[in-house]
């Protein structure tokens, strides 16, 4: 019988490399040149669904390991330096707002209403940081609103779907649920 | 819909000890990156050598075009007057600034992304409704350009 330690390693290590899937596919949707070619960095953050069914159904530290992982993996992977400070500073401000904005059961309302939340705080993270790399104060006003609004709508879609996963996992967990890990 | 029971989040002081250690590492991380000085970066303004500063000729106001190097001004040119700057760091990486007369845009990078270029143009009539506003920045470079209304410029 396998310990719940070894469980639990399995467990996050398949959610992090569907977290690094997730990424690397989201970058294959070049959300900012739909939108008109002048909107860099946004992207659908597919990999936030994986963080929502970490704050949702295990601990805070499990969600934390995740996303440590999924940014400095992917960006080591996909990216750059630069890219895991952007993520960095994007992925905790996120995390920070969804462990908070949780509530205790997760309704389809506030899964979104999180959802919707982590999104817009990573945005701002990133904008944050890049603003503080370039030296450019100024980004922050000229381009927070438009990101934060596409941010929001970005927010639904993977709050919707990270609901889908969360409602059927939990259901079916229903009668043995222990904390952190799952049948 | 029955209620979901969801487990009780008992370890927020540790959570909040580790996101405050991923801020002070973030901190860190940013640090590292290298402030450029006086001599690190060439500028060429229309082909031949510039030392940068205010190029703006005296003009009682309108929109002048400011460009940063890692925050720092390094090249304040008038709107209105048809230039091409080029922006060359020494630890590679190079930038061409093209204005107009009635324009700004990158019109060259050799960045990885390109986002830089695919900002596109800045206007005097987009620059309110563009979605960077006055910005172009290439981000990797750190390097920014700004539009803005200019005060009085004594030269």
């Amino acid at each position: 019988m396998m310990s719940g330690q070894t469980n639990r390693i399995a467990r996050l290590s398949i959610m992090i490399a569907l977290m690094l899937v997730l990424g690397w596919l989201d970058r294959a949707i070049p959300l900012g040149s739909i939108l008109g070619g002048s909107l860099p960095g946004v992207k659908l953050g597919l990999a936030n669904t994986v963080l929502l069914y970490a704050v949702y159904l295990m601990n805070p530290g499990s969600a934390l390991l995740l996303l440590t992982a999924k940014v400095l993996l992917s960006g080591w992977l996909f990216g750059s330096f630069s890219a895991i400070l952007y993520s960095l500073s994007g992925g905790i401000l996120s995390l920070a707002a969804m462990l908070a904005l949780r509530g205790q059961n997760p309704a389809p309302g506030r899964i979104i209403l999180t959802s919707v939340a982590g999104a817009m705080a990573h945005n701002l993270g990133q904008i944050l940081m890049a603003a503080a790399v370039a030296g450019t104060p100024g980004l922050l006003t000229a381009y927070l609103l438009p990101l934060e609004g596409i941010g929001a709508a970005v927010g639904c879609v993977t709050g919707a779907a990270a609901w889908r996963v969360i409602r059927a996992v939990a259901g079916r967990r229903e009668g043995s649920e222990r904390d952190g890990e799952g049948a | 819909m029955r209620k979901m029971k969801v487990s009780a989040d008992r370890r927020v002081p540790r959570l909040i000890g580790v996101l405050a250690a991923l801020v002070i590492l973030t901190a860190v991380l940013l640090a590292f990156l290298p402030r450029r000085a006086e001599g690190d970066y060439a500028l060429t303004l229309d082909g031949s050598a510039w030392r940068g500063g205010t190029a703006a000729a005296g003009r009682e106001s309108g929109l002048r075009v400011i460009v940063t190097l890692d925050g720092r001004e390094i090249a304040v040119l008038p709107f209105g007057e048809a230039h091409v700057l080029r922006v060359t760091l020494k630890e590679g990486g190079s930038n061409e600034i093209t204005l107009t007369g009635d324009s700004v845009s990158m019109t060259e990078a050799d960045c990885p992304n390109q986002d830089c270029i695919h900002m596109g143009a800045v206007t005097a009539e987009n620059l309110e409704t563009r979605v960077m506003g006055g910005f172009i920045v290439c981000l990797p470079h750190r390097l920014a350009v700004e539009v803005q209304e200019g005060e009085a410029h004594g030269e």
